[in-house]
């Protein structure tokens, strides 16, 4: 018996050793898992179908596509540099809202863009920027809720997210306005025929070729009333003529100069809030660089004319196949 | 950066395509008025009528019409270029940052809210529950107006264009003579407007509830908890286990 026990004595360190070794790795372990527990995303969960989101349309069942990057722009009807309002609502509605969505599995990009007259449930905050309910209204509406920075963008996140049945937004970006005048001087004017008579709004517009400077630029794309018909028709022609001109400059300019990039955007970033930071922006980019634009689609809908304002009701039908084709796959 | 801007270049593109107007004839879009607009009841020959003041029997006293009535927003009275006269706006700013403090509970603004909160919304709901939703000044710029008001018993109703939804619980609080008093009288029309009984015009504030509480409002999901609380017993029981096999050793080793 005595030799037995000096036999397992001898034993004993090394089986000690092994076993703290063991539960030195178990710990570790454990503690790799309450860290994955406490930072997994539960709506990003590889390619399951997280069955909370599966919808049906047409009797097929869809589930959220993991393999996509949503980011959402916003453009900002504000003049100037973006600030916080001291107050616990703002003036900046939403021009426009639209969703890029990059597409991993055929290196391209979609654009959904809302119409910023589209009614729907849209998320409140309080005077201490608490959730406060929602408010039935213009999508316009989502951002004058907060100060005008984060919070107003979150807002608007949320509230288009519900709209679009839950979609994911990975990041937003929002522009005020004035960014379209610098984008248009930075590119040393756009040049444009101008068909309509724009004294009313800007007498410095005549008719003809012109190479439109920041002010023109605003005046062109943004103005509906007292020019021409006042039909947004005749506008989306501008904005296509302007847009087409635009791009033709801005690849010109950067031929000229390896600087010019870096230094536009230095003028335009006092004009942007994103909860991304530029290097994450840019990784995000560099990502997606080879990447084309597919298409820029928008929902389709009745204008009503209040008596005050406009309101713009989607094709609730057509909004949910479009959704399904851009953010869901078949099951 | 060139990715930056290429992706600005459609941001740009998606904005000229997609703003606002969309009307065959010129209508203007939704513009924030920072406080809620008062709703114009009819139209007459004399104005837009907004309101009534009736006495304490309810009879009707008198027509009241928008040009009457001033509101001045929050943001307008921050705004120290704006025409804001200084008594609403220093007492409109004070209020505002005391209701901005991070100490200050609306039990103890206006407790008496607490009442219509328990016998309107819930036994079991308390004015903290709620939050202001809206916060402006109304004034008049009519002298019946206020003389009408200051008799006994009377009082002035005026529907406000707030935007709830129609089963929301919605109440309201001014600030009369230096304190928070309830306003009993506050319904829900069930189209997005308020109707309000005043006593006096002043201060206003509307509240609703807050996150969680019979609103949209929807918490975000959150991570699967339970199974930390399983890996965190294991940790423990391992270093547990690990502390007594080294005091084993040292015990062994002599």
């Amino acid at each position: 018996m005595a030799k037995l026990m000096a036999k397992n004595n001898k034993k004993a360190p090394l089986f000690t050793t092994v076993l703290i070794i063991v539960l030195v790795a178990v710990v570790a372990f454990s503690g790799f898992k309450i860290y994955e527990s406490l930072n997994s995303d539960p709506q990003v969960q590889g390619d399951t179908e997280p069955s909370t989101k599966t919808v049906t349309v047409d009797g097929v069942d869809y589930f959220p596509r993991q393999d996509i990057t949503v980011l959402m722009l916003m453009g900002i009807d504000e003049r100037g540099e973006v600030k916080k309002s001291e107050s616990y609502n703002n003036t900046g509605e939403n021009d426009m809202v639209a969703l890029a969505v990059f597409d991993e599995q055929d290196k391209s990009y979609s654009v959904l863009a809302l119409n910023r007259d589209t009614m729907m449930d849209i998320y409140a905050l309080s005077v201490t920027g608490q959730p406060a309910g929602t408010i039935y209204g213009q999508l316009a509406l989502a951002h004058t809720f907060g100060t005008g920075l984060e919070d107003s963008c979150e807002n608007t996140v949320r509230t288009v997210s519900d709209f679009l049945s839950g979609v994911t937004v990975d990041y937003y970006l929002s522009m005020n306005m004035d960014a379209i005048a610098i984008l248009n001087d930075a590119v040393g004017g756009v040049t444009v025929t101008v068909d309509d008579d724009f004294s009313k709004v800007d007498d410095t517009i005549s008719k003809g070729e012109v190479t439109l400077n920041g002010e023109q630029a605003l005046s062109f794309v943004q103005t509906r009333k007292d020019v021409s018909d006042e039909l947004n028709i005749s506008r989306m022609e501008r904005h296509k003529e302007y847009m087409e001109n635009f791009v033709s400059a801005f690849n010109a300019k950067v031929k000229e100069s390896d600087t010019f990039v870096l230094e536009t955007y230095e003028k335009v970033a006092p004009y942007i809030v994103s909860d991304c930071s530029i290097n994450s922006m840019s990784a995000m980019l560099n990502r997606y660089a080879d990447y084309t634009l597919r298409e820029v689609v928008t929902p389709v809908g009745e204008n009503v004319l209040t008596s005050d304002y406009v309101e713009f009701y989607v094709d609730e039908e057509q909004l949910q196949k479009l959704i399904t084709k851009m953010f869901y796959k078949e099951k | 950066m060139k990715k930056v801007l290429s992706l600005v270049m459609a941001f740009v593109l998606a904005l000229t395509i997609t703003i606002s107007a969309t009307a065959a004839t010129f209508v203007p879009s939704i513009e924030n008025k920072g406080a809620p607009e008062l709703i114009i009841l009819d139209e007459t020959d004399e104005g837009f009528v907004v309101g009534y003041i009736t006495d304490k029997n309810g009879d009707k006293l008198t027509t009241e019409y928008l040009e009457c009535f001033i509101i001045t927003s929050i943001t307008e009275a921050l705004d120290k270029n704006s025409d804001v006269p200084d008594s609403i706006r220093n007492q409109l700013v004070d209020q505002y940052n005391k209701i901005c403090e991070d100490s200050t509970k609306l039990s103890e603004l206006c407790p008496e809210l607490d009442e219509i909160v328990k016998n309107k919304w819930g036994k079991d709901k308390s004015v903290d529950d709620l939050v202001i939703k809206d916060f402006f000044d109304i004034s008049g710029e009519c002298d019946e107006l206020e003389k009408h008001l200051s008799e006994d018993g009377s009082t002035l109703e005026l529907t406000f264009k707030v935007g709830v939804a129609g089963d929301t619980f919605i109440t309201a609080m001014v600030y009369v003579d230096g304190k928070w008093q309830p306003v009993v009288d506050t319904i829900n029309n069930g189209d997005g407007t308020v109707t309000v009984k005043f006593s006096k015009i002043c201060p206003v504030a509307f509240l609703v509830p807050g996150t969680g509480e019979n609103s949209s409002v929807v918490s975000p999901i959150t991570a699967d908890t339970s199974s930390v609380f399983v890996w965190s017993g294991i940790m423990v029981l391992s270093l547990v286990a690990i502390v007594a096999l080294v005091i084993y050793r040292r015990k062994v080793n002599g």
